[in-house]
């Protein structure tokens, strides 16, 4: 199973995107002439912001997603490696191109090993060797973004992976001694025990069998709780539980179910599958105020081999921020305390979808609402890909 | 250098309209430009060489290397760059006379931004 947890803010870029380019160059001349260099040979690749001063350039920088900045060592304000270091430090994402007069390689270098990418000589610019090297900035930019977003992916798989297997020992053992403490308990009631202690035998059964239910979760997390898998339609089970569905959701929240026009047939346990999308709902109804709404989706869509189902639960709530989004499925981690939720919701549902051999995706955006995207195999004919 | 020749060119013409893909408007805009900016740059230049303030002629050459350079202006540029090294050095003994000669030049620059605005 996949593990892709996306939060919107690193949203891909569309390719026939202009690249935006940061201009920072005090000398105004300076600053005419490379912007006819773009104006007259970058056409539409380009497009270009241009500040005279480091407090102009980040006003920009906060309000405009720019791409590659292109840096003027020796403005009025400051000069050389500080002037680098300063822009590196408000906004390390970015890269940065440094902009050098003709004898100042020594500097270009330097500025290098502190962290621009490139450099280019000033006024004697061509522009082809301009553009390439913003292009080249930006494609490197790209593609270390992509790079530590795959060793994240890959690292919270193998955390989750870990703790599955630790989770699911220790639970596989636990239960096996409640098994007996239940049993003593079941057995000594059995003797018809006086008041007092017949109180503490129930109490001793009651909190057993709750933290046996407990272990099942985690059992469910840890993959070693199998269910029962037959085919059925996703559709059916979401109309089944639509009921309890409004029933958790109350009045004051709006749910809307969007469900494919034919059966959407995938290989799975009914029990597991309404375990988890009412979990899903539960979670998303903690996230809404008054007034808010869920939305149910079912659809079958193309995937490499065959077609595949895809359920979405999506609510206009909160949302979560990228700390949150990258330990949502870690067992006994919660928002709430640990006093008030067991922190064992979410590593459940991920327990299931595993177990399904399917995959779970995130994406959240503070204060707008999260949406849980749940992809599985599907089964036969495809609803309508 | 050969300071006749400079002045007799102080600016190439056909590789300024080269740069801009001979486009009239935006070369009378940049020749504008230069005029308006030329006083405030020889000001800083001068105030640095009379404050005998190394890291300021720096910055204030560097500036003007930077203009004339864009302007294919090779005499001035070559001017600046001996101004830019001074200030580099922090040997400023010689400022005062590469200051009077980077102000011909940038003259000699200016008049023939003039003359490319005055002839339509």
């Amino acid at each position: 199973m996949q593990l892709e947890t996306t939060p919107s803010t690193l949203s891909a870029t569309v390719d026939t995107a202009p690249i935006r380019v940061l201009l920072v160059e005090d000398n105004a001349i300076e600053a005419k002439f490379l912007s006819a260099d773009f104006a007259k040979r970058g056409g539409s690749e380009f497009s270009l912001e241009t500040a005279r001063t480091l407090s102009e350039a980040f006003a920009i920088l906060e309000n405009t997603s720019i791409d590659v900045i292109l840096l003027d060592l020796f403005l009025t304000e400051t000069y050389g490696l500080q002037t680098l270091s300063i822009v590196r430090e408000r906004t390390p994402d970015v890269p940065v191109v440094v902009l050098t007069g003709l004898n100042d390689e020594a500097i270009a270098l330097q500025a290098l090993k502190h962290g621009a990418q490139d450099y280019l000589i000033k006024g004697s610019v061509d522009s082809c060797a301009l553009f390439r090297v913003i292009r080249y900035a930006r494609e490197r930019r790209l593609v270390e973004a992509e790079r530590r977003s795959l060793e994240q992916r890959s690292l919270q798989v193998r955390k989750l992976e870990a703790l599955g297997t630790l989770a699911g020992g220790v639970a596989h053992n636990f239960n096996n001694i409640l098994m007996a403490i239940t049993g003593h308990a079941h057995l000594l009631l059995e003797r018809s025990p006086d008041g007092d202690s017949k109180r503490h035998l129930d109490a001793i059964k009651r909190a057993a069998t709750r933290a046996s239910a407990l272990t099942h979760q985690l059992l469910m997390f840890g993959h070693k709780e199998t269910g029962q898998r037959i085919p059925l339609d996703l559709n059916r089970i979401v109309s089944n539980t639509e009921e309890l569905i409004r029933s958790v959701l109350g009045h004051e929240i709006a749910v809307a179910f969007e469900l494919a026009q034919k059966p959407v047939q995938i290989s799975a346990d009914p029990i597991q599958m309404q375990h988890m999308i009412m979990s899903l709902v539960l979670n998303a109804r903690d996230a809404i105020a008054p007034g808010g709404r869920v939305d149910i989706r079912t659809e079958g869509i193309h995937a490499d081999a065959g077609w595949q189902a895809r359920l979405t639960i999506a609510d206009d709530g909160c949302g979560m921020s990228e700390e949150t989004l990258a330990h949502i499925f870690e067992p006994f981690y919660t928002t709430r305390g640990l006093a008030v939720a067991a922190g064992l919701g979410l590593s459940t549902i991920y327990g299931i979808v595993e177990y399904h051999s399917g995959k779970i995706r995130v994406s959240s955006v503070k204060g707008r609402g999260s949406a849980f995207e749940i992809t599985l195999p599907g089964l036969g004919e495809p609803p309508a890909v | 250098m050969s300071s006749s020749d400079s002045r007799s060119h102080p600016l190439d013409l056909a590789l300024f309209s080269e740069r801009l893909e001979g486009d009239v408007e935006l070369m009378r805009e940049l020749a504008s430009l230069y005029i308006a900016e030329y006083p405030g740059q020889l000001k800083e230049l001068r105030l640095a060489v009379t404050g005998a303030d190394a890291q300021r002629l720096r910055m204030a050459a560097h500036a003007i290397l930077g203009t004339a350079t864009n302007f294919s202006a090779k005499a001035s540029a070559r001017a600046a760059r001996v101004l830019e090294a001074m200030g580099e050095s922090g040997d400023i003994s010689n400022a005062a006379e590469a200051a009077d000669a980077l102000a011909a030049e940038l003259h000699q620059l200016r008049l023939a931004l003039a003359a490319f605005l005055e002839d339509k």
